[in-house]
């Protein structure tokens, strides 16, 4: 037992955020600047984060990635969670997920291929129309309860751009009626693309409650008031101090399960035991982040409520991630059926 | 990252549970079986005395202590695991836990020789009970400020403490007490303190039990007047320094079973709610599965606080443990009234326990540091905070 990052789990943390933390990133939209100069393409050539999750060989075609687990996926999300810089590394890592979980097949691992090499992806997931990074995605996975289909891709597809709350997540409508699609794998490929996918959110998630956390610890040392800085109140500690309760549970809650939900990590795995961490990880680490959002705000106090401090940025990233693959109060909902019995 | 145990570890797991179940098979503990615990602390004490000896007939005492000493030298996660099943065996609450958790480590570490010799052994064996002298009615969260005096009789070398200390877990039980009092009163107050053992059957120490809200008295509080005692722990007026490492010897491997502990009180509320009509309410479906989500939290926040451990520095997770489970102990003794409805108004023997967990949780958020401290803790050490 060891519940503590690996040696190349770490460095790929740390490589992640030194990367992420010298560009423009979220500020830079709010001054209309471009965020990540280079664009995707360029974050795939500093940072491979595409291979990380995939095979280091694949069957039937050439290339291969680095084979790690899950873990590592999640701490570059937890990064970018962290300094909000957009891009479209969310739809990347469900789509390569859901690809994971299908059997090894020579479109499958096509698929996989084209991820390493930069390919933008998404999931659709129930057939539902709003599609997170669906805009620019190169290829997509659909996951319903009856299957896994592959679009190889998606030139006829209809797609439009949806005004979000949080200006650094893409979402558009996607109609893939027209669209050629390829079965990839069978019903049980949904509950465990599904649980990595909340995993994955989830990690996202404890980088926007922790960035949230400090930039309200360094404004509390720094912004004085009554003769000295309003961090020596209790009231302000109290605040912080609970902050990193949110912060250290969401963490616990989000590598646990991105531990438990990858079958490279975790051989022993179920399906059911998938579905509850993958489940509590989103719930914690969503609820998390909405809550150190709107806490650092109240710590910032005026400063906090401009257009011109990152602040909203984060609260709306927090409220926006807490719906994207259900409320929390859904994911309890769900795990009471299991507990007690359905209604 | 890995989150599971070890083959050896779960080959060891299997040897702590097959010795559990056959020794709990013995007719003279099946009454205490699963009382004795936190909110139940007085009961059946003299029974769950027997069964301490009967622990160290199979070497299940201090367990992580120095083969030397009499322990058996386990790693942090055997120690974890063994506590792990002996909640799950629901074996009866340690009578001895100030003993040979904290007293014991303490003077391995800070005792000299002859005190080891005299102290360790009838702890390994089960049969010396210790209680632990540290809050004062005036020193309770701010602990330095303790007035408990020990004077030292220069002719005979031995102490006379006086001073009264409160809170004191079993204390009409208990055969010593290491105690802090104040040795040189002209000294700034965390260097004045020394920690001395006070053997209890005397006629210098007056015990009166606490009656809690629960009706039980778990805890009493302990008048020294003029008690005589021969040693101190440590250097004479080093007293704050052994105190603190007392506590910091907590490695926490009892928080696996702690946990699981927690989950068997879950488990019981969920039934009761599934007997009340209580799982079909809407409300309290969405509490308790938010309940049962943040004790895998915890769990999880126990594991890394445990791997941390392995390297040797106390992380944030460390920090944020007393305050969450406390808290979350508090919520579920609220919910457990809240699934017994309206029958929350009668103390009906059948859900005894469930009301002894809503009285009891009160104290979670108080002992070893309230709510509040916690906070200040964590704002202030692990955030760096300023603290005025």
């Amino acid at each position: 037992m060891r519940f503590a990052l690996d040696d190349d789990q770490q460095m790929v943390a740390d490589a992640a955020r030194d990367y992420l933390e010298r560009l423009p990133g979220a500020r830079a939209l709010l001054e209309g600047a471009d965020p990540v100069p280079g664009g995707w393409a360029s974050m795939v050539e500093e940072q491979s984060w595409p291979s990380l999750a995939v095979p280091e060989t694949l069957d039937h075609a050439d290339g291969g990635g680095f084979g790690f687990d899950q873990v590592a996926t999640g701490l570059v999300l937890e990064a970018l969670g962290r300094t909000l810089v957009p891009s479209p590394m969310l739809g990347v890592a469900w789509a390569t997920a859901a690809l994971l979980e299908c059997p090894p097949a020579p479109a499958r691992d096509a698929a996989l291929a084209r991820i390493t090499e930069g390919a933008t992806a998404c999931v659709v997931w129930d057939d539902d129309p709003v599609v997170v990074d669906g805009l620019d995605a190169e290829l997509a996975v659909c996951v319903t309860p009856d299957g896994a289909w592959l679009v190889p891709g998606l030139e006829g597809a209809t797609r439009t751009a949806l005004p979000s709350l949080d200006p650094t997540r893409a979402l558009a409508r996607l109609d893939l009626a027209c669209v050629e699609r390829v079965p990839v794998g069978g019903p049980e490929v949904h509950p465990l693309a599904r649980a990595r996918a909340m995993a994955l959110l989830a990690c996202g998630c404890v980088g926007v409650a922790e960035a949230v956390m400090d930039l309200a610890v360094d404004y509390a040392k720094v912004r004085a008031q009554f003769g000295g800085p309003i961090g020596r109140f209790q009231a302000v500690q109290h605040l912080c101090a609970d902050m990193l309760v949110r912060v250290e549970s969401a963490r616990s809650a989000a590598w646990a399960a991105a531990w438990t939900t990858c079958g490279v990590a975790n051989p022993a795995r179920t399906a059911d035991a998938a579905r509850s961490a993958g489940r509590t990880a989103l719930a914690t680490a969503a609820d998390a982040a909405f809550a150190n959002a709107g806490a650092s705000i109240q710590v910032h106090g005026g400063i906090g409520f401009t257009w011109e401090h990152v602040c909203h940025l984060y609260f709306k990233r927090a409220r926006t991630d807490r719906t994207l693959l259900g409320e929390p109060r859904r994911h309890r909902a769900a795990l009471a059926d299991q507990l007690l019995g359905g209604l | 990252m890995d989150l599971a145990f070890s083959p050896e570890d779960e080959r060891f797991r299997l040897e702590v549970r097959t010795w559990f179940e056959a020794a709990l098979l013995d007719p003279r503990f099946a009454p205490i079986r699963g009382r004795g615990g936190l909110g139940d602390m007085d009961a059946f004490v003299e029974e769950r005395k027997v069964w301490e000896r009967h622990l160290a007939t199979g070497g299940w005492t201090c367990v992580g202590w120095p083969e030397a000493h009499g322990g058996r030298a386990l790693s942090l996660h055997q120690e974890v695991i063994f506590n792990e099943e002996y909640v799950r065996s629901r074996a009866p609450g340690r009578a001895n836990h100030c003993g040979e958790h904290l007293l014991g480590p303490t003077l391995v570490h800070f005792g000299t020789p002859e005190q080891q010799a005299r102290y360790l052994p009838p702890i390994v064996a089960g049969t010396e009970i210790w209680c632990q002298g540290y809050s004062e009615p005036d020193a309770g969260s701010d602990l330095a400020g303790l007035r408990t005096r020990a004077e030292r009789d220069p002719a005979s070398g031995r102490f006379r403490v006086t001073g009264q200390k409160v809170w004191t877990s079993l204390a009409p039980y208990s055969d010593q007490c290491f105690v802090l009092a104040r040795t040189d009163p002209d000294a700034p107050r965390h260097r004045g303190i020394s920690c001395i053992l006070v053997p209890m059957d005397q006629p210098g120490v007056t015990v009166r039990p606490i009656r809690q809200m629960t009706g039980s008295a778990e805890f009493a509080e302990v008048f020294f007047d003029g008690a005589v005692a021969d040693d101190v722990v440590g250097p004479l007026h080093g007293g704050w320094k052994v105190a603190m490492a007392t506590l910091a010897f907590e490695r926490g491997a009892s928080t696996l079973g702690q946990q699981l502990a927690f989950k068997a009180e879950l488990e019981r509320i969920i039934d009761v709610a599934k007997e009340t009509g209580a799982a079909a309410e809407p409300v309290l479906r969405d509490r308790i599965a938010g309940m049962w989500m943040r004790l895998e939290v915890m769990r999880h926040n126990a594991l890394r606080t445990l791997s941390a451990h392995d390297g040797g520095e106390l992380p944030r997770a460390a920090m944020v443990q007393k305050l969450y489970w406390a808290t979350w102990h508090r919520d579920l003794g609220e919910l457990a009234m809240d699934v017994l409805g309206e029958a929350c108004a009668l103390t009906d023997p059948a859900y005894e326990d469930l009301h002894r967990l809503f009285l009891w949780s009160r104290s979670d958020t108080i002992y070893a540091g309230t709510n509040q401290i916690q906070r200040n803790i964590i704002a202030q050490r692990a955030l760096g905070l300023p603290r005025k």
